[in-house]
């Protein structure tokens, strides 16, 4: 209490001998005729040097804390006596780092989390990295289990390897039939990761002996709370997944989402029971690949060990495949060389590998980078605005620098103050930050729902958020401290700081604009892509266009019963009032991913294997006219192209138009033999009958050289059904859903929507750089456009006087007006003259997610050239006005 | 630190003058530190140079001893200031005080032989 009182009498007489100076300053002003800073520096000498206006002197009873206390308390008084400025700041920074941390939130999430296993960073995930022939189905990156047993055999550099592979199932569980997602594990898998059970126990090397011998399941804890509210006598129970009971073994641990957060699994199960999910069923065929393997390394090896260590043996293991000639086969001089030059990298893999974040990594990046610019723009622009405090306050510095206060006080009073705007501004972003996550994971769950990643705050992100805080201090409070610290109390009271710190800021806003302007130009290519695509859609007609998905083979059916179900479905749907047409196609269309291969074309002047793989989809008869996409030539597909044989295989296609363009110029089309690329010198087997429109059928980027197969003739699994609807979705689908109750109640209709809809989700990264682009343009301009109004108003203040001698002396007021108007029209030229290098150099980054526009397209760039340019001229005007109502009698007598 | 002000001759205060100059400054009301060292200066004919840094010691004092007490509050300029007034025990201590200053200002003119100095 005693110390307390004592600490507020300390402070009180500081404050106290500071107001003796001013009002004694004031005094000799107004008797004695003294300039300011004379009677300043008079009533400071009359004061006498007191040790209490010195709290740097060592003799000074101040502590730190006080001294702190006391400057928090000043810079509190400061900011509540500027509150626009302060709102501006305080706004400012909350943009600038709520949008940070949400990004960096999301990115942590998705691209640098580790996965919550043991030891995340000895964790290694393998990959092919070289060429990879023919056809090997399968998706993206994966490897062959062939290849992971054998390595598991062979190697010494790993403790332990494991394999994984991601299944899309229909499960029947204590909530009734779902589409759910389930990962199929080898037996080392959850040893490999260093797990234990929550419940129960995991699958293990007893789970991974016999071909689809291990119908068991290991729940994830987030299905086993959720659907079955924790319930520990779960073990032992029976869950049907895609019609096979699996007996539940053991729950996994808590917060343990598998490897890919984008769809966890809601189960696992032995990789023996692969046939369960995947069509083809097999393990032992080396040119399939769906798996990743991971492994966890040796004690005492690196990563890059492990690599070089590992090579011998791939070599080995490339050499074995060729030479038993079971795969790969045919293959030429140059593509043996090339397979065989292939190497197997071992990458980081603690945080797992999701199928999606290949795919977020280039977005994320670039949102990372926007909301680089954009938390810089914001720090340019408190720096701003808090030099233009401190160069309106300079007399009141200076009024404390003439009692005596050092440079380092003043820099420090001025940081405190830059600190405590900052902190405000931080905890109001934190706010914002889950607002803006959920905004863009709004766009991201379009893609799938139950995703591992959320828009609460982690503690690594609000340390993030914390760092982020301390650089925006640093960033935007250093210049102004520093700049109020080399006050010189003479020199800024005589001058009346007309001009100080002008130059600074002007700096200050020209990179304001050209941050604005890179973060509009973003924007206009990333709207421009977005509408190109759009405009372009995928060659059809998508209006009015419905679809569905059914794989009766998901839901426990024979083949046999699986193609009987489908032509039913077909048969009664095409009857349902309100649809016009129905056809069905293997994979569903615009989905990103599909059916690929390399094909081999024996065209009149030889034959060839494309160099690229060929769009590919299976569809029936009538497809093409529900798309409204015209056979040019030849015929379609007709009920005459039934069952062919027990291979995967068909002796009839249509191809696209540019398909005969681009391999068949100036051929007879109809009638040429082609067949998949794997072996070039084997015969062609199938037969070109049709050709059709160009339409896109995975991506609107792709090719369209397509090829189309017969539906019937080979039908394995399930189709997605398309529909040419005159009723809305809404109205058709429970109709359509009664049919096929009648057919089979027990199959699960998944994917109901219009194909708009699909569009909508296939294009999910563009809307979200097109949308969150221009957020972030709009913000920045925003933020540029109170720097350059700022800077405008300052210097009107300061050629007040210029401006009412030329006025007095006759000039025209419209003038005065030009004065501003040509100010802001150099700021902005500098601006847009530093962005367009920077616009260049940004280019390489964005331009894999643009179409049909170059990174430095010009209309964009003129475009928001001229969009700055037309703002800053809406934002001079008003200092324009002022400057030009400047009345000379009172302008000149303000000084 | 050389000012102009050490080129005028003034009157050297006497050791422990200050104080009784400060409580009959306050007996007309409340005051700010620089309106006393004013207020004093200017009642002297300017013939007492006020040395600011021995005011506010001398502030403290009496502040100690329960004679005055000071409270926050705006000059006539619109100067935030610190205000000092006389408590009830101050305002007994000004006659105290004076009629000792009289008796010894009396003492010192009849020592030194100066008509009218006592009173």
């Amino acid at each position: 209490m005693g110390r307390g009182r004592s600490r507020r009498s300390d402070l009180d007489e500081r404050e106290e001998a500071i107001a003796h100076v001013r009002i004694e300053a004031d005094r000799l002003i107004e008797e004695e005729g003294l300039t300011e800073p004379e009677a300043l520096s008079r009533a400071r000498a009359r004061f006498g040097h007191h040790e209490q206006l010195d709290p740097t002197d060592s003799r000074g009873r101040m502590s730190f804390a006080d001294t702190l206390a006391r400057d928090v308390r000043l810079a509190v008084r400061r900011l509540i006596a500027s509150p626009l400025s302060t709102a501006v700041i305080v706004g400012s920074l909350m943009i600038g780092i709520g949008v940070s941390t949400a990004i960096f939130s999301l990115a942590d999430q998705t691209l640098l989390r580790p996965m919550p296993v043991t030891d995340p960073e000895r964790v290694a995930q393998l990959a092919w990295d070289g060429h990879w022939v023919g056809e090997g189905r399968g998706w993206g990156e994966l490897l062959p289990h062939p290849l992971y047993v054998e390595l598991q055999e062979e190697q010494a550099v790993f403790s332990s390897i494991a394999a994984r592979s991601p299944g899309d199932v229909t499960l029947i569980g204590p909530a009734g039939s779902e589409r759910a997602r389930i990962g199929l594990v080898t037996g080392s898998f959850f040893e490999t990761m260093g797990l234990r059970p929550h419940l129960g126990r995991l699958v293990d090397e007893g789970d991974d002996q016999v071909l689809d011998g291990h119908p068991v399941a290991v729940l994830s804890h987030a299905y086993w709370a959720s659907r079955y509210g924790a319930d520990s006598s779960v073990v032992g129970r029976q869950i049907r997944v895609n019609g096979r009971p699996l007996s539940i073994i053991g729950v996994a641990p808590e917060g343990y989402y598998g490897t890919d957060w984008s769809r966890p699994p809601v189960l696992w199960t032995s990789m023996m029971m692969n046939g369960l999910v995947h069509r083809w069923g097999r393990l032992d065929e080396p040119r399939v690949r769906f798996q990743h393997v991971y492994a966890r390394l040796a004690p005492g090896v690196s990563r890059l060990d492990a690599e070089a260590g590992i090579q011998p043996w791939f070599s080995r293991y490339l050499r074995r495949g060729m030479e038993r000639g079971d795969w790969p086969g045919g293959l030429t001089e140059t593509e043996s060389a090339a397979y065989l030059a292939s190497r197997l990298a071992v990458l980081p893999g603690g945080a797992g590998s999701a199928d999606r974040a290949g795919e977020l990594r280039q977005p994320v990046l670039i949102l990372s980078f926007a909301t680089a610019l954009l938390l810089l723009l914001a720090c340019v622009n408190v720096a701003n605005l808090s030099l233009a405090r401190a160069v309106a306050q300079t007399r009141d510095t200076a009024v404390r620098t003439a009692p005596g206060a050092s440079r380092a006080r003043i820099m420090l009073e001025r940081m405190v103050e830059s600190g405590l705007l900052a902190l405000l501004g931080g905890a109001a972003g934190v706010a914002l930050a889950p607002v803006v996550s959920r905004a863009i994971l709004h766009y991201l769950e379009v893609g799938g729902a139950g995703m591992a990643i959320g828009p609460e705050l982690d503690g690594r992100t609000l340390v993030t958020a914390l760092t982020v805080c301390v650089l925006a201090t640093l960033l935007s409070g250093v210049g102004p401290a520093w700049f109020a610290a080399s006050t010189r109390p003479m020199g800024a009271l005589r001058t009346r700081s007309a001009s100080s710190g002008l130059r600074t800021r002007r700096a200050l806003v020209v990179g304001q604009v050209a941050l604005a302007l890179v973060l509009l130009t973003g924007a206009a290519l990333f709207g421009s892509t977005l509408r190109t695509l759009r405009g372009q859609g995928p060659g059809f007609e998508t209006e009015q266009l419905v679809t569905f998905a059914v794989n009766p083979r998901n839901d426990g059916r024979t083949a046999e019963e699986s193609k009987r179900i489908l032509e039913d479905i077909l048969d009664r749907a095409s009857g349902v009032p309100g649809i016009e047409s129905m056809g069905l196609a293997a994979w569903g269309m615009l989905r990103g991913s599909g059916w690929g291969n390399s094909m081999l074309v024996e065209a009149a002047d030889g034959r060839f294997v494309t160099p690229d793989n060929l769009p590919m989809n299976a569809v029936t008869p009538g497809f093409f006219d529900v798309l409204g996409v015209d056979v040019l030539r030849g015929r379609d597909f007709d009920a005459g192209d039934r069952t062919f044989g027990d291979e995967w295989l068909w002796d009839r296609v249509i191809v696209s138009e540019s398909f005969v363009e681009r391999y068949l110029p100036g051929q007879e089309p109809l009638g040429v033999r082609i067949d998949f690329g794997r072996d070039p010198s084997a015969a062609a087997r199938m037969e070109i009958i049709g050709v059709v429109e160009d339409f896109a059928e995975q991506r609107l980027r792709d090719p369209l050289p397509q090829v189309y197969f017969p539906f019937w003739q080979q039908v394995r699994g399930g189709a997605t059904f398309y529909a040419r609807a005159r009723a809305p979705l809404s109205e058709v689908a429970p109709t359509i859903r009664e049919r096929i109750d009648e057919i089979d109640p027990v199959l699960t209709v998944a994917d109901v929507r219009t194909l708009d809809e699909q569009i909508d989700r296939l294009l999910v990264f563009e809307r979200m750089l097109a949308s969150l682009g221009s957020a972030f343009a709009l913000f920045g301009t925003l933020l540029a456009m109170i720097g350059i109004y700022g800077v405008l108003s300052f210097s009107v203040q300061a050629r007040r006087k210029e401006v009412g001698i030329r006025i007095a002396l006759g000039a025209p007021t419209a003038s005065a007006s030009r004065l501003v108007v040509a100010d802001a029209l150099r700021l902005t030229f500098l601006g847009v003259a530093v962005a367009l290098p920077s616009i260049w150099l940004l280019g390489g980054l964005v331009r894999s997610h643009l179409y049909g526009v170059s990174p430095m397209s010009p209309p964009q760039i003129l475009g928001a050239s001229a969009a700055i340019l037309l703002l800053c001229l809406i934002v001079s005007a008003v200092p324009a006005r002022r400057m030009a109502r400047t009345d000379p009698l009172e302008a000149l007598r303000v000084e | 630190m050389t000012t102009q002000e050490n080129d005028r001759d003034h009157v050297e205060l006497l050791q422990g003058t200050l104080d009784v100059l400060i409580l009959r400054t306050l007996l007309h009301g409340p005051q700010h530190g620089q309106g006393i060292a004013r207020a004093i200066e200017r009642t002297s004919g300017d013939e007492f140079l006020i040395d600011h840094g021995s005011l506010y010691p001398a502030l403290k004092r009496l502040e100690k001893r329960r004679w005055i007490e000071a409270e926050w509050g705006v000059s006539s300029n619109n100067r935030r200031a610190r205000f000092y007034d006389l408590t009830p025990l101050g305002r007994a201590q000004v006659d105290v005080e004076m009629r000792r200053w009289r008796r010894l200002s009396a003492a010192m003119g009849r020592v030194l032989g100066i008509e009218g100095a006592g009173g």
